[in-house]
């Protein structure tokens, strides 16, 4: 009796410990989970936002100047730094494109998924060039190009590193995808 | 069957430290049903959730890699893979 009693009692302890472990794992991972099934969605409002950030301080900035003209100055100075500072960072587009391919944050058809975006892109890219319409277009493509790195960083939620890695090197991304030629 | 019982203890607890380990590696796991939804969102479809269903896999006489899924909203999909690595997307109803 006594060591059945033993046994109940290594049983209950095992199932209030598992539980322990594994409601927060299981949480997590369903959150984890349902934020990368959402990525796309997400990323596309954060595009939208992003735009709405991009658009807005020009008239955030007039209306300012109108009523005192003072807290306009900051404003403008942190735009002008904020591109110099994304231009300052050097990486090695190769290692990030190794990294990429080698991450477990995402899976085989995705990676297959996000080159095609990247190969058609280029090839807006050099369709554009070849009928002299690049500079016309550049707004246009950088916006894709920016939504599409946006929709990367949001996969790469499990991988935070190289979506931090990814994100800061973005400017030399995209002067890499200038760089390819027909 | 005092050494009995301190050998199942030792051992529960043992893997109890497990578990952990056992459960990160599982939830960080990409399922292939969730990447297909995730390639298909990625390339500007509706899919409705997170985890497609009824996935079958063939390939056609030109090599290309044949997958056909369902999206939670009822979509079927179908995702070709060619041989050298482009994927096309046609949604099928």
């Amino acid at each position: 009796m006594g060591l059945w009693n033993a046994r109940m009692a290594t049983l209950v302890a095992m199932f209030c410990t598992g539980v322990a472990f594994v409601a927060p794992l299981y949480a997590c991972g369903q959150s984890g989970g349902a934020q990368a099934a959402e990525v796309v969605s997400e990323a596309v409002k954060k595009q939208q936002h992003a735009h709405v950030r991009h658009v807005n301080p020009t008239a955030i900035q007039h209306a300012s100047r109108q009523a005192a003209s003072e807290p306009a100055r900051p404003a403008a100075a942190e735009a002008k730094k904020e591109p110099l500072q994304s231009k300052k960072v050097e990486v090695d587009i190769k290692t990030l494109e190794t990294r990429l391919k080698n991450t477990d944050a995402i899976g085989f058809f995705t990676k297959l998924a996000i080159r095609s975006n990247i190969i058609d892109l280029v090839n807006r890219i050099k369709q554009y060039r070849k009928q002299s319409m690049l500079k016309a277009k550049m707004k246009e493509i950088r916006t894709s190009f920016d939504g599409l790195l946006l929709k990367i960083i949001a996969l790469l939620e499990d991988d935070p590193k190289l979506s931090r890695d990814l994100y800061v090197s973005r400017e030399s991304i995209w002067e890499s995808l200038l760089e390819v030629k027909a | 069957m005092k050494r009995r019982s301190i050998w199942m203890v030792a051992a529960t607890l043992l893997s109890l430290l497990m578990v952990p380990f056992i459960m990160i590696q599982s939830a960080y796991a990409v399922s292939e049903a969730e990447d297909i939804a995730t390639t298909i969102k990625l390339r500007n479809y509706d899919c409705g959730g997170r985890a497609v269903s009824d996935i079958s896999e063939t390939e056609d006489e030109n090599g290309n890699r044949v997958i056909q899924a369902t999206c939670p909203n009822g979509r079927r999909y179908q995702i070709t893979v060619s041989s050298d690595g482009r994927m096309q997307i046609q949604p099928l109803n």
